[in-house]
């Protein structure tokens, strides 16, 4: 075989037919006016978290900032008046971190040792309890309200950070059990054998061969209890108290409060401080938290 | 082969205590999970209809009133209204979204530049809360504050936008987050079944002479049925339990125009002290989130059938 | 290094029985393969003698303990996957010691037993790899490390070399059977490549749904198949069978095919003895593709047949003819210089001695007398 003597220019490219080129004007176009659209309102209330409230409402809550000012955010973090406390939001936003942390981390660790534990290992029921936790995972908790309410308060957790917590490890262990389940189902099961021969038993199978291998679903799930937790309102407002109230709680409070001049300013920090742990999250691990939609939900 | 040996009596033999201890670890792992799963999920589904069927109100009350409650939450323009305004929002919530984020899904599929950056503009109202998404859209749309003041300021004195103040249209203002919301992660679940499909089958296609508008709709989305049903699933579970949107949104108003089965159920238990209608308004919608999802699980199940018969 | 004995091992899953009454004695340092179509019960069977299985009925046997009822961990055992089952997230070295560390080997024992097992297998440049970094070959010998190091009393393998590609698995057979060779270990190798089986095994077991066919040296189950089943699965391609009807008298016996396409006749003289009780009866002729040769190089023992070519195969040492004798379709593998048309008539003859003949009704193979 001769090798060609004049290379052709290979990287030349294309003219763009005229038709085609309309098309992808059109395909971005409408791209980006749709972004905008889903922008917007996060926009505006980035905008209006550093405009002065007289401005706000002289011009509409729709507006380009004239005078910036920063103040809004540190009335709303520590000033502004929540249910006539004058805390701001920082006692809330504590409370909601000191709840959805534990909560996140114990119903991901319980999550994964039960997927493991229900796609590895051999175990009578192992379809009844599969089915148990996906009905846990769609049931409407408006259906379990009441009794929880009676129960916590039995146990002496009512309205307590700690009863809501439990709420949420409880619930959230359905959820974060069928998502390790669909990860670890796809593990090799030779893998586990050969952990079986080579003397390793299900804990130390567990910490030497399935965590290590685990880091993908473990963040997933971390991203998805928080956002979850974080965000959840209704058991927040049922079990929320004067001493202990998520922020989630709280800004329906202050949304609520359509007593006298309406704070637009620092009431847009405040929902913007309540926002940003799941955006920051978000943003942070993007590619994660697509692949846990994507994985968790189509299986 | 013809005298294949009968089988001998299969017995359960006796194993090595460390056999049986290692046999029992998965179940004690799991076995804590097994009884809270089953405590909820039987245990307090039970007891909420117990009380649902009691004659309690301000507190529990164990005894039995029969089908009381049930029967007078259907005199209740509340609870009924309720009801009507789910269904509606429901069929438009999960028509827009779905529409929304397969048209999306579909520009995205097109090798657009700065995917990831469009896809985070197009998901990220997901991450955020429904207390959030309702305030703010409730500013947004407020006559007095929004869309309509600012209008105007620029001129345009005429202009009325009272979408969220009128009785007759508020429902469409809730619609509106609420697809704002969802419509990206409808996006994000489709793009992700139509970068799964079968390249061959597109090639196959277009070598068949179909254009790309045909290839879409005759081979591609056909394929990605399943993920639509998983996407039908969870937008369904967010339209039943709809609550905080709406407080956050329109507090049910105006009026009751926009009130719903959850904000029932809370008002009842929380505010009202009618425990029993409650509990009974909450098993309703249990029930109804049952009868919806049934013909969808039946949907998903012939389908994977059929692609089961298939491959 | 131990026998293994197994006795009437039974296996059944909820309403299907994957294994019946299975009886195998595998002498100390004997190379045993099993092997039979997909679904015939060998690696359910491989994975009861590894303890990653429970007998529903029966015993095992190794060495001079019973071991049916302790777990992998206890029957100082070592296996191989086919997919080599590597702990990606360990190195090769922590892949080869992690048996050992759950044992609790000194660790000054598990390095010099790493290093030894390394040099064997020559992959001391790769201990401190992932086995992502590795080469499929690698991975196989990685895999066959940490199969060795723990020095087990019995080395199972499942289909330890068909995730490689067609020319490394030649190798490595080569290689397997000189380490076997140098190491003498007592081996359960589950393939279902029959070349492989051959070439490895010092006995085989050919299994169809749950039963044990044959246990038997390679030359046995090649030569003298127990069944149809045997002797249509082991060779490639098939062995042929007719349905043959014997005739004359118990010293000049002759076997008659009726096919659609006419009368074949094969006179057997004395070299069938073992026919004499199946006169007047039909049997089922069984001939190996090589058995028969071109009409013009027959010799004795020969029985010349015209057939009607159908289909030919070059396959480079060899030709693959596919015909037609009396209607009924044949493979003949051929010298490779020997290329007749298609639908052309030639002149085959077959190797009558080496012809092995088959109770109709039960397919076994009838036995020399």
């Amino acid at each position: 075989m001769s090798v060609a003597e004049n290379i052709p220019d290979l990287d030349r490219k294309r003219p763009i037919g005229a038709k085609k080129l309309a098309g992808r004007i059109a395909l971005y176009t409408t791209l980006i006016i749709l972004a905008l659209f889903v922008l917007m309102p996060l926009a505006v209330i980035v905008l209006n978290s550093l405009r002065v409230n007289e401005d706000i409402l002289r011009e509409s809550f729709i507006g380009w900032p004239t005078r910036i000012t920063f103040e809004n955010w540190g009335v709303a973090w520590s000033e502004a008046c929540i249910n006539a406390a004058c805390t701001g939001v920082r006692p809330y936003f504590w409370a909601s971190i000191l709840m959805v942390v534990p909560a996140t981390l114990i119903s991901t660790a319980i999550g994964l040792i039960n997927g493991f534990a229900l796609t590895k290992w051999k175990m009578p029921f192992a379809g009844v309890v599969f089915v148990c936790i996906t009905i846990g995972v769609f049931l409407p908790p408006q259906v379990v309200l009441l009794p929880w309410a009676i129960t916590l308060s039995a146990l002496g957790l009512s309205q307590s950070l700690a009863g809501l917590a439990l709420v949420h490890i409880i619930q959230g262990t359905c959820f974060t059990t069928l998502f390790c389940r669909n990860y670890l189902i796809n593990l090799p099961d030779d893998l586990i054998k050969a952990a079986r021969i080579d003397g390793a038993g299900f804990f130390r199978t567990f910490w030497k061969i399935v965590v290590p291998l685990s880091p993908p679903i473990i963040i997933v799930t971390i991203i998805w209890q928080f956002t979850f937790i974080w965000n959840e309102f209704l058991y927040a407002v049922t079990f929320a108290s004067s001493d202990f109230r998520p922020i989630t709680a709280a800004l329906m409070s202050l949304n609520a409060d359509d007593t006298g001049v309406s704070e637009y300013g620092f009431g847009s920090a405040a929902v913007l401080i309540a926002a940003i742990p799941p955006l920051v999250i978000y943003f942070l691990g993007g590619r994660y938290f697509v692949r846990g939609l994507t994985q968790g939900a189509v299986k | 082969m013809s005298n294949l040996p009968p089988p001998p009596a299969f017995k359960a033999r006796g194993k090595s205590r460390a056999a049986r201890i290692a046999q029992l670890i998965p179940m004690v792992v799991l076995l804590p999970t097994i009884i809270t799963t089953g405590l909820y999920i039987f245990v307090f589904v039970g007891w909420n209809i117990y009380l649902s069927v009691s004659t309690s109100t301000l507190l529990p009350v164990y005894d039995y009133a029969g089908f009381d409650a049930y029967e007078r939450l259907w005199r209740n323009p509340r609870w009924t209204t309720g009801v009507w305004n789910l269904a509606f929002f429901g069929v438009l919530y999960i028509v827009l979204s779905t529409v929304v984020g397969v048209f999306l899904a579909i520009l995205m599929d097109q090798k657009v530049k700065a995917e990831n950056l469009l896809r985070s503009i197009f998901l990220y109202p997901i991450a955020i809360s429904f207390v959030v998404t309702g305030t703010t859209w409730q500013w947004i749309l407020n006559p007095s504050t929004g869309l309509e003041a600012f209008v105007r300021n620029l001129g345009w004195d005429e202009f009325t936008f009272t979408l969220i103040t009128n009785r007759e249209t508020a429902m469409y203002a809730v619609v509106i987050a609420a697809v704002w919301h969802a419509s990206g992660f409808v996006m994000v679940m489709v793009l992700a079944a139509l970068r799964g499909v079968d390249h061959d089958m597109v090639k196959a296609g277009q070598i068949d002479g179909a254009g790309m508008m045909k290839i879409y709709r005759r081979i591609i989305l056909p394929s990605i049925w399943p993920v639509m049903i998983s996407v039908l699933i969870i937008l369904l579970q967010f339209a039943i339990k709809t609550f905080d949107l709406v407080l956050a949104l329109t507090h049910g108003g105006p009026g009751i125009s926009t009130t719903f089965p959850a904000m029932f159920v809370y008002d009842r238990l929380f505010a009202a002290g009618q425990l029993s209608q409650g509990a009974a308004a909450a098993v309703w919608m249990l029930i109804g989130l049952v009868i919806v999802f049934l013909p969808v699980m039946a949907l998903a199940w012939v389908v994977r059938r059929q692609r089961g018969g298939a491959a | 290094m131990a026998s293994l004995n197994i006795e009437t091992v039974w296996k059944k899953y909820d309403n299907f029985i994957a294994l019946r009454d299975v009886n195998l004695d595998i002498k100390d340092g004997e190379f045993v393969v099993l092997v039979g179509p997909s679904g015939c019960g060998k690696s359910t069977l491989l994975s009861i003698i590894a303890g990653l299985e429970e007998t529903s009925y029966g015993s095992l046997t190794l060495g001079d303990r019973e071991v049916t009822d302790l777990s992998s961990k206890d029957r100082n055992i070592a296996m191989v996957f086919q997919s080599y089952a590597l702990y990606p997230t360990m190195t090769v070295r922590q892949n080869i010691t992690f048996g050992m560390e759950n044992r609790k080997v000194p660790k000054d024992e598990q390095a010099k037993a790493v290093a030894e097992v390394a040099k064997l297998l020559q992959i001391e440049p790769l201990l401190d790899r992932k086995p992502s970094q590795l080469s499929g070959g690698q991975r196989q010998r990685v895999a066959m490390g940490r199969a060795l190091v723990r020095d087990p009393q019995l080395f199972l393998f499942d289909e330890p070399l068909s995730n490689l590609d067609a020319k490394l698995r030649v190798e490595m057979r080569t290689e397997m059977k000189k380490l076997h060779k140098r190491l003498g270990q007592t081996i359960v190798y589950v393939t279902h490549d029959q070349v492989e089986a051959m070439t490895l095994s010092d006995r085989i077991v050919v299994m169809n749904g749950g039963v044990i066919q044959q246990f038997a040296d390679p030359d046995t189950i090649y030569q003298k198949p127990a069944n149809t089943f045997v002797a249509g699965f082991m060779g490639s391609p098939s062995m042929n069978f007719l349905p043959v009807t014997i005739s004359g008298t118990d010293n000049d016996v002759t076997a008659t095919f009726k096919g659609d396409g006419g009368e074949v006749v094969f006179p057997l003289g004395s070299t069938h003895p073992e026919l004499a009780g199946f006169i007047g009866k039909t049997v089922t002729l069984g001939a190996r593709p090589e058995h028969f040769v071109p009409a013009e190089v027959s010799g004795d023992g020969m029985v010349r047949v015209s057939a009607t070519v159908d289909v030919v195969e070059p396959t480079g040492p060899d030709t693959m003819v596919v015909f037609t004798l009396a209607g009924k379709s044949l493979v003949a593998v051929l010298p490779a210089k020997f290329r007749p048309d298609e639908e052309e008539a030639v002149e085959l003859a077959l190797n009558i001695k080496e012809a092995v003949f088959f109770d109709v009704d039960s397919g076994d193979l009838i036995p020399d007398v």
